[in-house]
């Protein structure tokens, strides 16, 4: 019999009941699909990175090195299972050329150095460990997937040529998040190129346990050994390499999130007005003494079989396009030997949907337990509440025609209906916005500000002061340049309490020429004030008002916390400071600068490259573009992805919901044609609810993407060191584009919902 | 006096083929202005089927129907609502009341657009044919909060309002007791007094003998009919009895 009941129940709501299926597959297809990708993703990188022999601790030095010192240090540690030192040289991109062409990639640091010999190795794309021979060269992966070099290219540096011979995976520097670019060559070509470039240290420990790598930092900063540079750590690399995938993960399951969300709703919705139809079936049933169980499983059959199906063709969707989504992970980090794991917790996920399905019908159904035979055969009444109000009343009011207050009452009587409809157009409406506004808010000139970077146009960076005094009198007397500022950047050690010391980046200069974003405070004025980055003042637990003491040649001098901004550059972990010091090395000094209107940017930097050689020069929006540009673009695409998904998702629901208000309303329909509606006038009832409907869902999805999604942008970001996120929305899309077009879909999908209006009869409905 | 209302060989059918059944069977009849008049037939004898024709609410398979020398068929859906509206109440057996509306806004929503620039005359209007129907005081009730005879005056009200020139009745009192339909029998017969024309289907002799002309019909046709002009009640439901026990209805 059950059978019957699901075959009937099937032909009678073909749409509604292939709608559920659909999202009850995605909703299986997407959280499998992240499943599968995640334990990939882990296992793969994890693999990678134990062939790579990635080291737990690694620290960048600019300057002398005594090899001694720190062979020694590594020695009597107790942490330390193996300790190496790697030279990076840093060739400016002005030095290289391809194909006899200049080397365009300049905003990244590229670096050369040799194969390692115990740990941190350069892998092939079969994860082997390469010994280029001499004149080869194996450059950046990520170089060869952007099409910036390709295999067989000639690259010359210093009059000497490498044949590109195949690209690169490496644990540390393979990110576009990670500010340098490694490519590998023979250690005696090494030698032949050194004076070319600046050489640096990679100063790399392993260390017997990793979870002792607190300790081992503390060891490392009480020893007082180099560390003219970043320090970065095994768990920052692991999360480098896992972003950009992660960041797919987190899209993925928002987008499975919501659409479970889609789905309840939906089968709330048809299941309230399936429900509603049968009152007296189920009165019937349950006064001839069906047992309540049984009624409810009548109910569910059909939800267990379309459930049961969407979650299994959603698993093995999963399974053959996930393929696609491996990809990426596949090139970067090589094969994950946990491929069993990941169907299993495919499995899982999609098994995962069909429970959560079953149980919010099982949940639903309760209401059921409320309904006595008496009420349900007696009155057959429908439980949307539609009541007459008390206050709004046809003979009361002058704005609105007759059918424009029939659409408003049927919309204030029925709240409860309409309720679900609402929701699922807020969502629409979020889903199309949000990642609108985290696009326009990263594209925006604003968003420099985010970066650490100050609002100039350009900056040029220099690794000495051997040209700043020509550079200043340069820019002092250009009529192109309106305002520039000098930074220094120094590492000068700190107290972090009263006899622990660690070590941070300070930049010196004037921070009211070009300020940062500061989320509380604001930029030193004083030579005894400081202002933190974020993620410093997280770390050091310091707010406003706080001191601050710093060891400035071997002084101790105490700062008071002025301000704290938002910063993503070296590691998001820096200070600012206006005190002078000329006896401390500098590590770079940079200039920003704005120009004057009409001034060609291009041409000046041309310029600028041409009279200092040994400057790296930017155009601060190009600099954005090339650190955020993969990013950026993902999120254009899901931003893409997110109108179609929303403007599908409207027309869809709003069809159904209205199609299903019209079968609903059939008998009220009756009556008004019979006292001399016109099918003209219906359609009016249901368009000018749903327009209403539609406007109010876009104020509060607008709102709740502005609010909501902000603070949720807000905390995913602030792990990179950008703190206090504003919005920067694009008007003309959230304030004129996403409310037309969401308008014109339920305006489309009403009257496409209300088509059969015409077809309904008086006398079928009416007659007795 | 002039025909309000004509059907010409009107014909209806119900199903497919082999399960077709013949609900009108080229019936024609005319009815003249401020007539009273009646429809008496047993259960699927087609009389309601009649009344939603000539009301313009269904569809033919055959035929045309005049209101007024206007054939109903021929227009649009619009026009006919538009039409029914102006000309047209209807009063069914069961009140069609509006579950999201007072009872008096149900009674004003038809006639409401014609009278937006002068809404208390429309609610004035209603409310006298409230106290006419004797439900006054019931205007902000909701329609579940009134009995089933209030709510068929009701019904009656919202049918006259806009003051049509022809009111249809579809069982008006088969779901009320024998006093509720006394009463609105006798609200019947006092708009038909004041110069409207009525068409009621009815399956009860006292019903059809408040009429002045009883058609009686069987198996989508019409079989007979009875005129009443001075004769008192008894008589008349007399005369209806033996025509139906003479047509074996």
């Amino acid at each position: 019999m059950l059978k019957k009941i699901i075959q009937n129940d099937l032909k009678g709501s073909k749409l509604v009941s292939l709608t559920t299926f659909v999202f009850i597959l995605f909703a299986s297809f997407l959280l499998s699909t992240v499943a599968i990708i995640a334990v990939n993703l882990n296992s793969s990188v994890n693999l990678f990175m134990e062939n790579v022999k990635t080291p737990h601790f690694l620290q960048m030095h600019m300057g002398e090195f005594d090899s001694e010192r720190m062979h020694h240090f590594a020695q009597s540690n107790e942490h330390v299972l193996d300790y190496q030192t790697m030279p990076f040289l840093n060739v400016d991109a002005s030095d290289i050329s391809v194909n006899g062409e200049r080397f365009t990639e300049n905003s990244q640091d590229n670096g050369f150095s040799w194969q390692s010999e115990n740990f941190d190795f350069l892998l092939d794309l079969d994860n082997k460990i390469i010994y280029p021979n001499e004149g080869e060269i194996y450059i950046p992966l990520v170089y060869d997937t952007n099409g910036v070099l390709k295999t067989g290219d000639r690259l010359t540096i210093s009059g000497l040529d490498f044949t590109v011979k195949g690209a690169i995976r490496d644990a540390q520097m393979s990110s576009m998040l990670a500010s340098s670019k490694r490519f590998l060559i023979h250690p005696s070509d090494y030698e032949k190129i050194r004076s070319v470039g600046r050489e640096e240290f990679l100063i790399e420990f392993l260390l017997k346990d990793p979870a002792s790598i607190n300790l081992f930092q503390g060891d490392y900063a009480n020893a007082n050994l180099e560390s003219n540079g970043p320090t970065i750590t095994y768990s920052i690399i692991k999360l480098m390499n896992s972003l950009t995938d992660g960041i797919i993960i987190a899209i993925l399951f928002l987008i499975a999130f919501l659409i479970i969300i889609v789905s309840f709703l939906l089968i709330r919705l048809t299941l309230t007005a399936k429900i509603e139809d049968e009152y007296k079936t189920i009165g019937v049933l349950k006064a001839i003494g069906m047992r309540l169980s049984m009624i409810k499983k009548m109910y569910r059959a059909k939800y267990a079989l379309i459930a049961s199906l969407g979650s299994a063709f959603g698993l093995i969707l999963s399974l053959v396009l996930s393929g696609f989504f491996l990809q990426n992970i596949r090139l970067f980090f090589g094969e994950s030997e946990h491929k069993v794991l990941a169907i299993i917790s495919a499995v899982i996920a999609s098994t995962f949907i069909f429970a959560v399905v079953m149980l919010f019908i099982t949940l639903f159904l309760q209401r059921l337990k409320k309904l006595t035979p008496a009420a349900a055969i007696n009155t057959g009444i429908v439980s949307d509440g539609a009541s007459s109000l008390k206050h709004f009343k046809l003979r009361k009011q002058n704005l609105l025609s007759t059918d424009l207050f029939y659409g408003m009452n049927l919309i204030l009587t029925r709240k409860k209906t309409y309720f679900t409809f609402v929701l699922i157009l807020i969502i629409a409406s979020f889903v199309m916005i949000l990642p609108n506004n985290i696009y326009s808010t990263m594209a925006s000139d604003k968003f420099i500000s985010y970066m650490g970077l100050g609002n100039g146009q350009a900056m040029m960076v220099l690794a000495g002061k051997d040209d700043l005094n020509d550079l200043n009198s340069r820019l002092e007397n250009d009529p192109d340049i309106e305002t520039y500022a000098i930074y220094d950047h120094k590492s000068y050690e700190f107290m972090l309490d009263e006899n622990a010391i660690s070590k941070m980046w300070v930049t010196l200069g004037n921070h009211h020429l070009f300020p940062v974003l500061y989320t509380a405070g604001h930029a030193p004025e004083h030579d005894t004030e400081i202002a933190l980055s974020f993620l410093n003042a997280s770390s050091l637990d310091k707010k406003i008002g706080d001191t601050l003491t710093l060891i400035i040649n071997q002084q101790k001098t105490d700062f008071v916390i002025t301000g704290i901004y938002s910063d993503i550059t070296n590691g998001g972990k820096t200070a600012r400071a206006t005190f002078s010091d000329d006896l401390s090395d500098s590590l770079s000094t940079s200039l920003v600068m704005n120009f004057r209107k009409d001034t060609s940017i291009d041409e000046k930097l041309k310029s600028f490259e041409q009279a200092c050689p040994n400057a790296k020069v930017y155009n601060i929006k190009t600099y954005r573009d090339a650190v955020f540009g993969s990013t950026m673009n993902n999120i254009k695409i899901s931003s893409v992805i997110a109108i179609i998904l929303s403007v599908g998702l409207t027309l869809l629901i709003t069809l159904l919901f209205v199609n299903m208000l019209v079968v609903k309303d059939r008998r009220n329909t009756s009556i008004l044609k019979s006292v001399g509606f016109t099918n003209k006038s219906l359609h009016t009832h249901y368009i000018s609810g749903s327009v209403l409907l539609v406007i109010v869902s876009m104020i509060f999805g607008t709102v709740l993407a502005s609010t909501l999604g902000q603070s949720i942008t807000g905390a995913f970001v602030q792990a990179m060191g950008v703190a206090n996120l504003k919005f920067n929305i694009d008007k003309s899309f959230v304030f004129f584009i996403a409310p037309i077009c969401m308008v014109a879909i339920v305006y489309f999908g009403t009257n496409l919902g209300t088509r059969s209006i015409q077809k309904i009869k008086v006398s079928d409905y009416i007659r007795e | 006096m002039t025909t309000i209302i004509e059907a010409r060989n009107i014909t209806k059918t119900f199903g497919q083929e082999k399960n077709q059944t013949v609900a009108l069977n080229n019936v024609s009849i005319a009815i003249k202005a401020n007539e009273f008049v009646s429809v008496m037939g047993p259960s699927g004898s087609g009389k309601s089927t009649l009344l939603f024709a000539l009301g313009g609410m269904d569809t033919l398979n055959e035929g045309r129907v005049y209101i007024n020398g206007v054939s109903l068929y021929e227009m649009d859906d619009n026009r006919v609502a538009d039409f029914r509206r102006k000309n047209m109440g209807f009063v069914f057996q069961n009140p069609t009341m509006l579950p999201s509306l007072d009872i008096l806004d149900n009674i004003m929503l038809p006639s409401f657009e014609d009278y937006k620039n002068d809404k208390s005359a429309l609610t004035q209007k209603a409310q006298n044919l409230m106290k006419l129907a004797g439900i006054e005081g019931t205007e902000n009730r909701k329609i579940t909060e009134v009995s089933g005879g209030q709510l068929q005056r009701a019904s009656i009200c919202r049918a006259v309002l806009h003051g049509p020139e022809i009111l249809f009745g579809d069982e008006p009192t088969g779901a009320l007791n024998s006093k509720s339909s006394e009463e609105i029998l006798d609200l019947f017969e006092e708009l038909n007094k004041n110069g409207m024309t009525i068409l009621l289907v009815t399956h009860d002799a006292k019903v059809s003998a408040r009429a002045n002309r009883v058609i009686f019909m069987k198996d989508g046709a019409l079989e007979s009919e009875l005129y009443f002009e001075n004769e008192d009640h008894q008589t008349r439901l007399a005369l209806i009895n033996q025509k139906m026990s003479d047509l074996g209805i």
